[in-house]
């Protein structure tokens, strides 16, 4: 029979190569393996790592004042539920500050909300009103500016009705309702100042 | 001071923070390095590390025995770090891949990292590892631990410690002649 291992006589070597000196380290190699105990090649036991100066002196003193951190008896507000409550509330009230602050900012005061409706009356129909409604808040105004007037009669001056101002048109607010309401006086004096100048009385005195 | 001894001395109050000084002293340096080699950032390994003994001091009291003390500390601090790298692949959603693109990082980073290129390229291929890998290699090869008390520590047949750092030495071999350092 004819043996095919037998390389000598067999001219079709196979084309393996093999490191060298396999075989002799075969079997403390696999010794090795089954002890678990080889080693890697080529390679250093040493670690690349650094530590700051004095790292483990100091690192007992670290843990130290950890545990005594975390065992110290705790305040009341430093309790977590406590904490998480505060927090919570603090949320809730900034919440409620915030929707006051937007809600509040849109209410005016009365002295604004008739300042703004003043605004929107022409000035001569108002200047007309006050002098055939209110003569004494008309006189009081040109007392302030400063100016003499006489207060023309109510035949003198062109009778406006309340109800065809322009004002119950575009708003629909009767300015007789703004200035008798219960508005303070002084406010109403205040706006009206504001809003009637000196040309605008003149202009009524001397139309 | 043996551990028995440092033990008793720690369940006593009189003897409680003596007792854990020791402990710490005899140690936090195993601890702090096999933390290290994992997470390779030295600050993390420092909080990890105070963490470890901070469980230590938690649960000492509650310690059987029924290992020996270095092996239920190096327990805890093996634990700690698997922790760690768990949350931070839950932290930025990263598959294995992408923390060991993160551990090259902190390697790379040079902050208290002091090696030459042979030992940098190791812990290169360390980082390829599997997390287990790295741990039984890390345990087996730097701190010449015994399989027996590895697998205490790992709670892992020896026979599968074995296969597990035969696995780690070949991969190891395979990229440092492809680096060719």
């Amino acid at each position: 029979m004819k043996n095919i291992f037998d390389t000598e006589k067999n001219k079709h070597k196979p084309p393996f190569s093999l490191p060298e000196s396999y075989f002799d380290d075969f079997q403390v190699n696999l010794e090795q393996r089954l002890q678990g105990e080889e080693k890697p090649k080529n390679v250093s036991q040493k670690l690349p790592f650094g530590l700051p100066k004095n790292y483990f002196e100091l690192l007992p003193q670290l843990i130290a004042k950890k545990i005594e951190k975390l065992w110290s008896p705790k305040l009341w507000y430093q309790q977590p539920k406590i904490q998480w409550s505060m927090a919570f509330m603090s949320v809730f009230v900034a919440l409620g500050l915030s929707w006051l602050y937007v809600t509040f900012d849109k209410v005016l005061s009365p002295e604004q909300e008739l300042a703004n409706e003043l605004k929107k009356i022409p000035k001569e129909e108002l200047a007309h009103y006050l002098a055939y409604h209110q003569p004494d808040e008309l006189m009081e105004i040109a007392h302030k500016e400063q100016i003499s007037i006489e207060i023309p009669t109510k035949q003198e001056i062109p009778q406006i009705p309340t109800d065809t101002l322009q004002l119950k048109k575009a708003i629909k607010v009767d300015v007789e309702e703004i200035l008798n309401g219960d508005l303070d006086k002084e406010a109403i004096e205040e706006v009206l100042e504001e809003e009637l100048n000196e040309e605008d009385i003149e202009k009524l005195i001397n139309p | 001071m043996d551990d028995k001894e440092l033990i008793e001395k720690f369940k006593s109050e009189s003897t409680k923070n003596y007792a854990f000084n020791l402990l710490v002293r005899k140690y936090q340096e195993k601890a702090y390095w096999h933390i290290r080699k994992m997470v390779i950032d030295h600050d993390d390994a420092n909080d990890l590390t105070q963490e470890t003994f901070v469980k230590v001091w938690q649960h000492l009291d509650s310690f059987k025995g029924e290992s020996q003390l270095y092996t239920w500390i190096y327990k805890i601090a093996t634990n700690e770090s698997l922790g760690f790298l768990r949350k931070k692949k839950r932290k930025f959603l990263l598959p294995i891949g992408d923390v060991s693109k993160h551990l090259l990082r902190k390697l790379e980073s040079k902050e208290y990292i002091s090696g030459d290129e042979l030992s940098i390229q190791f812990q290169k291929a360390l980082i390829t590892l599997p997390e287990k890998q790295r741990l039984v290699f890390n345990m087996k090869y730097f701190d010449e631990m015994k399989y027996e008390e590895i697998s205490q520590i790992l709670d892992t047949s020896v026979g599968a410690l074995k296969a597990s750092y035969h696995h780690a030495v070949k991969k190891i071999e395979e990229y440092m002649k492809k680096v060719n350092v």
